[in-house]
């Protein structure tokens, strides 16, 4: 029965939460006749019998096909044919214009080899940004031209041949992934929730790093001032690895996004992140000050000086206690993590109430 | 529509096939309507569309009940007698008068269509 559970799942997924409910009692109902009609009324059907029904009802893909919102695609087949020509046009032009600039770029005085390589390695980004931006864009005005013209009609013809192309691999109710439970599930704010305070992180750290700092003001309305907190030669140190264990930490939530549940490769991806957090964190507690106590003071003025020396009086071991802080938290996590793994992924069979 | 079938067919009979769809994909909602004068559910449907000579397989006809339904053409209501609790469909008001229209439109194109092959 739990096959027919993962089947219905995996079909209703991805429908708007409105019809999700109503279309899979639907969908279970017809399953359980089609059951019924083959192999006779009976409270409990063979995983053979479960699997015959299934397979000849097709992919989860296929039954879900005919429910999605749009069921016409985002851009008809008449429109691809401008969509498509222009759209390369368009990024090649790009591309040929930023590799076009850094050729000029690199033929300057005090050009380095070193140089060299770092602005041909800011190209290749540069470009693959520009294009994606394109693509986006070019997409989103060919989709509202799409939809916006009044009885705009897909051609039946190629619907159907997409259609059949869909349904060309073969697959087998064995396929099915196991419906997620219980701390498997994963409520998709949570990797998109942490995929932008990332991105936040990433900006800050990287483009913005002499901002952070003291915002202060000696009476309302005289303005603001300010007093950045970060030495450089300590975000100079750890911010690659920081920048590196970022990215893997939006990798593991666009996984996580696409997947909806914690797996356990996914797991162990999380944890080994956890890891490196630490040691990032323990070799910034050995390395070079984070703080930079005299420029923090010599920067601001005398009234600023007096408020800020209990925190000079702040030593750096007070900075390294909160970073031992940190570590131990986060190996706590780490434990949380390694008995969830046990708790789901491992199918320790704890008995339930039926 | 069982499209199954069509990946072990040769060219020929592919072309057959997919006219043969095509025809049945513009009769189908008439097949459909026809049978909803009392209420049925989607299973059901399938049976009965089946012993008029039409093949329609769960994952066409099911999402096209919702969209008829959407649209105010059928009805449809979740009952609990029998065994288990069932989503039967039945046609509207609308459905029926739309139904109707569409009649007298088929037997327009079906004889035009008898005349052209003769």
């Amino acid at each position: 029965m739990e096959l027919i559970e993962r089947y219905v799942y995996a079909v209703v997924k991805w429908l708007p939460k409105k019809k999700r409910n109503d279309i899979g009692r639907e969908l279970e109902s017809s399953i359980y006749d089609a059951l019924e009609s083959r192999f006779g009324e009976k409270t409990e059907y063979t995983e053979e019998e479960i699997s015959e029904i299934l397979s000849e009802m097709g992919s989860p893909w296929k039954a879900a096909a005919g429910y999605t919102w749009m069921s016409d695609r985002l851009i008809s087949p008449e429109l691809l044919q401008i969509y498509f020509p222009l759209t390369l046009i368009i990024c090649g032009a790009v591309t040929l214009g930023l590799t076009i600039s850094f050729l000029v770029g690199i033929f300057i005085p005090g050009m380095t080899f070193g140089r060299f390589i770092l602005r041909f390695l800011e190209l290749i980004p540069s470009i693959l940004v520009s294009v994606a931006t394109i693509v986006g864009f070019t997409t989103i005005i060919f989709a509202l031209i799409e939809h916006s013209i009044p009885g705009y009609k897909i051609k039946p013809q190629l619907e159907k041949q997409r259609r059949q192309a869909a349904e060309k691999s073969t697959w087998k109710p064995s396929d099915l992934p196991a419906v997620p439970k219980g701390k498997q599930k994963v409520a998709l704010w949570e990797p998109i929730l942490g995929i932008c305070f990332t991105i936040v992180f990433v900006v800050l750290f990287n483009m913005f790093p002499d901002k952070l700092g003291i915002y202060y003001t000696q009476q309302w309305g005289s303005g603001w001032n300010f007093v950045p907190i970060f030495s450089e030669s300590a975000l100079r140190t750890y911010l690659p690895y920081w920048n590196i264990l970022w990215g893997l930490s939006v990798i593991l939530n666009i996984l996580l996004i696409v997947k909806l549940r914690w797996t356990l490769s996914l797991r162990l991806f999380d944890i080994v992140i956890a890891f490196m957090q630490i040691a990032v964190i323990g070799a910034m507690i050995k390395g070079p000050e984070l703080i930079d106590m005299e420029k923090l003071l010599s920067y601001s003025n005398a009234d600023v000086a007096e408020a800020l020396t209990p925190l000079a009086e702040l030593s750096n071991n007070s900075i390294d206690i909160l970073l031992i802080i940190l570590i131990v938290a986060i190996s706590l996590g780490i434990l949380g993590k390694i008995v969830n793994i046990f708790k789901t992924d491992i199918n320790i069979r704890i008995p339930e109430d039926k | 529509m069982s499209s199954g079938r069509i990946d072990t067919m040769n060219e020929q009979d592919k072309k057959y096939e997919n006219a043969v769809l095509e025809i049945r994909r513009g009769t189908l909602l008439i097949c459909v309507l026809s049978q909803l004068k009392s209420p049925h559910y989607g299973y059901e449907l399938i049976q009965l569309l089946a012993t008029g000579g039409i093949e329609i397989d769960q994952n066409t006809l099911y999402p096209l009940l919702r969209r008829l339904e959407e649209q105010n053409i059928l009805t449809s209501d979740w009952s609990v007698e029998g065994s288990r609790p069932r989503k039967y469909y039945s046609i509207s008001d609308e459905g029926t008068e739309l139904l109707a229209r569409l009649s007298e439109e088929w037997n327009r194109i079906s004889k035009s269509v008898s005349e052209m092959l003769a």
